[in-house]
């Protein structure tokens, strides 16, 4: 699906960023980047623990005696924090090596995992985590899903350092 | 004084080059090697290790911010534990497996970095954190299990661990930028 997409029209986008100051001074910068990253890890961290513990519950694995919306209700101010945590310091490394992300295939299966789990964050997953009368069935859809698309996103995000 | 050649010093140079032999060893056995070499074990294995300290490490915050009396308080800490305890011991398990593995490919490098130094002492520290909680503390947790706000030494575990685990990540993800 991502492979049908032609990016190429993207590139003026992408060739601009290197010219902000913002990504020039990270990337002028011998230490910005690699303590944005490690922020970028705790937003991980958080997005990756928090939907964990939400699938868990919606599939009876963890937390039963809790109502799923009680669940919901706690862990997500961190699944928001985490989001946004990742948002802030991924785009300021996107536009430190614009170039490099636009030419890195698992950058944008990333993209891809990531659009894609935003999108189901605020639909299928909030319906399912917002009624206490989530069954097996869509539960397990949901946490499923979950986990592949955050998983998958953290997953490919590490393959952009190598490849 | 010269701090440099005293009998302290001169030990831990004896030591560390004797870990540092062993470590130079360790990395050019067939098995470091092999995974060093690798094309796709070294970053299958690589990704495994980030994703099973997130889903750990996100699952440790949680019981935590529960005994900091930040969330879930109107349930037992006893409850948020049990609800979290096997999925942490399997990531951490998993984060151990593959990280030895790491280590054992690139030991040569990883021994001598500062940084890797730093995520083994947080390591440490975290483990000491956890022990003293577990023996000294948790004694006492009839009397807290449902406290909404832990007393002070419950709310300093939590903070504790939070604060070694933080520099357990920062360090290794730091320590990757120095190689």
């Amino acid at each position: 699906m991502i492979a049908m997409i032609d990016k190429s029209i993207l590139l003026p986008l992408f060739e601009w960023m290197a010219t902000t100051s913002l990504g020039q001074s990270i990337s002028n910068s011998k230490y910005a980047f690699a303590v944005i990253e490690v922020f970028h890890l705790f937003g991980i961290i958080l997005l990756l623990g928090s939907t964990s513990l939400m699938a868990l519950r919606l599939v009876g694995l963890g937390m039963k005696q809790q109502k799923i919306t009680d669940v919901a209700r706690s862990v997500g101010w961190y699944t928001f924090a985490g989001l946004l945590t990742m948002l802030v310091t991924g785009g300021m490394m996107m536009v430190s090596i614009p170039t490099k992300y636009y030419h890195s295939a698992p950058f944008w299966w990333k993209m891809g995992f990531f659009w894609t789990g935003v999108l189901f964050h605020f639909t299928l997953y909030r319906k399912a985590t917002r009624s206490d009368r989530t069954g097996l069935l869509l539960g397990g859809i949901t946490a499923a899903l979950a986990i592949i698309l955050w998983y998958g996103t953290g997953a490919f995000g590490r393959a952009i350092g190598f490849y | 004084m010269d701090f440099s050649n005293s009998a302290y010093m001169q030990l831990y140079d004896k030591i560390n080059g004797y870990l540092l032999e062993k470590s130079i060893a360790l990395a050019n056995s067939s098995f470091g090697t092999y995974i060093r070499e690798s094309i796709w074990e070294f970053p299958v294995i690589e990704g495994i290790h980030v994703l099973s300290i997130a889903m750990s490490v996100g699952m440790i915050l949680w019981f935590d911010l529960r005994l900091m009396g930040v969330n879930m308080r109107h349930r037992p800490v006893s409850e948020v534990f049990r609800g979290v305890y096997w999925w942490m011991v399997g990531g951490f398990t998993a984060a151990i497996v593959s990280g030895v593995i790491l280590f054992w490919a690139e030991a040569d490098r990883a021994f001598p970095n500062i940084f890797a130094r730093f995520k083994f002492m947080g390591l440490l520290f975290a483990g000491l954190n956890i022990l003293y909680f577990h023996n000294v503390t948790q004694k006492s947790q009839s009397e807290w299990d449902y406290a909404a706000r832990p007393p002070l030494k419950v709310r300093m575990a939590g903070f504790m661990s939070i604060t070694w685990w933080v520099i357990v990540i920062a360090a290794g993800r730091l320590m990757a930028y120095t190689f």
